[in-house]
């Protein structure tokens, strides 16, 4: 190995060391190194174990406050630099770490537990708290955690690159509280290609079913539209029946 | 590590005999070589596979990536870990030992830890790579950004436009 000149040998690391480095720290500190230099800033928005919770409440009677458009517009343009952001070989980079714990059997589990309550037809309006410390828990400890609320917010879009799993989750009453959770796995090293991403038509009969399953009747509609030829990325327009 | 002097040869010999092994010579980018045994090669996933498609095993393995300094300490884990055996409480607490004070000494030098972390990286050597990318890890956690800069001696960079940008993605997470 070349002896690297300079004192910042850290920096000068390959990205998927510096990224399995990351992915030991937890995901908050992870992010926390943004802050370190340029270097740093975007390495965490490449971490394949992230996980985007935005959550839709409304049927209140409420309108978008500007408060919550202003979160709205802020969520959008985090997700959007971090899913399509300038970085365009993500999933090259990513596709050389190694293989870690595995991640998604407790969000699974989550929307296991809150299609039961549903089906039981308690349907309770959870606590804010406890339900945010308890999902604080189930995320693995390197997942990143993103929520939103704002009052009907119908429309969002996002990358399902590295995608095991897309899940809708839905608790509250008048079903309103919606979760939607892009969950990426770890990447296996050398892993097939093909399986990396989430197929498109997977990703719509997930979000249909999910959606319908957990809300019948509640959504006159549930639309994914491509919005880039870049297959990665879709949106989903979602509108309710009672609108 | 058996690099040429008689006694270390012998061991060496002895080593193959009663494990059956083939001994396995590495070349480091300043063409230096290192015999080693193919139980310590074998912690090298690129070496293992390399040596299990029946390849060039007689002519050795030049690793133009690695120095010897780099590739010395590499050996030496690979022995203790691909030489030894780890069965019983004491010699898994002595093998434990040697991950600890192993790293401890890496910990101490950085840039030597970097090139530790790229050889094990570029070898496979999945223990190896675990054990450094683990200790640079515990150095992150539990740090300011101020602190990580100061840690690893990064230069602080980053424009007003960058600070705004990390701190509206701070408040989501």
């Amino acid at each position: 190995m070349a002896r690297r000149k300079g004192k910042d040998l850290i920096s000068q690391l390959p990205d998927d060391i510096l990224l399995h480095i990351l992915s030991m720290v937890r995901y908050k500190e992870a992010v926390r190194t943004a802050a370190v230099s340029r270097r740093w800033k975007h390495l965490h928005t490449k971490l394949p174990a992230v996980s985007f919770i935005m959550s839709v409440l409304g049927a209140q009677g409420s309108s978008l406050s500007t408060q919550s458009r202003q979160r709205v517009d802020s969520m959008a343009r985090t997700l959007r630099r971090r899913c399509a952001g300038p970085d365009r070989d993500t999933v090259k980079r990513l596709s050389g770490l190694p293989q870690g714990r595995a991640h998604g059997v407790p969000v699974r589990r989550r929307v296991h537990r809150a299609r039961r309550r549903l089906l039981a037809g308690a349907v309770p309006q959870l606590p804010k708290e406890p339900t945010q410390r308890r999902r604080r828990a189930v995320v693995p400890a390197s997942a990143g955690c993103h929520r939103l609320r704002a009052p009907k917010l119908r429309l969002f879009d996002w990358r399902c690159c590295y995608a095991k799993e897309v899940r809708v989750d839905a608790v509250g009453r008048h079903l309103s509280d919606v979760v939607i959770e892009l969950f990426a796995g770890r990447l296996p090293r050398c892993y097939n290609e093909a399986k990396r991403f989430l197929q498109m038509e997977d990703c719509d009969k997930l979000m249909n079913h999910i959606l319908q399953g957990i809300m019948p009747g509640r959504w006159k509609y549930v639309q994914r539209n491509f919005i880039e030829r870049d297959e990665l990325r879709l949106r989903c327009e979602i509108t309710e029946d009672d609108m | 590590m058996a690099t040429g002097s008689g006694a270390a040869a012998a061991a060496a010999d002895a080593e193959e005999k009663e494990s059956g092994s083939r001994m396995i010579t590495l070349t480091s980018n300043e063409g230096k070589a290192f015999v080693v045994t193919e139980a310590s090669a074998r912690q090298s996933a690129t070496i293992r596979s390399m040596v299990d498609d029946g390849g060039c095993v007689d002519k050795g393995f030049p690793l133009p990536n690695v120095d010897s300094k780099t590739l010395a300490r590499v050996i030496q884990y690979c022995d203790e870990h691909g030489n030894k055996e780890a069965h019983t409480v004491d010699e898994r607490a002595a093998l434990a030992k040697f991950d600890k004070d192993f790293i401890a000494e890496l910990d101490a030098d950085k840039a030597f830890l970097y090139d530790v972390t790229m050889a094990a990286n570029y070898l496979h050597i999945q223990g190896l790579f675990a054990l450094t990318t683990q200790c640079i890890a515990d150095t992150i956690k539990g740090k300011t950004p101020e602190e990580i800069r100061t840690a690893f001696g990064i230069e602080y960079d980053l424009t007003a436009q960058d600070e705004e940008e990390i701190k509206e993605e701070d408040t989501h997470a």
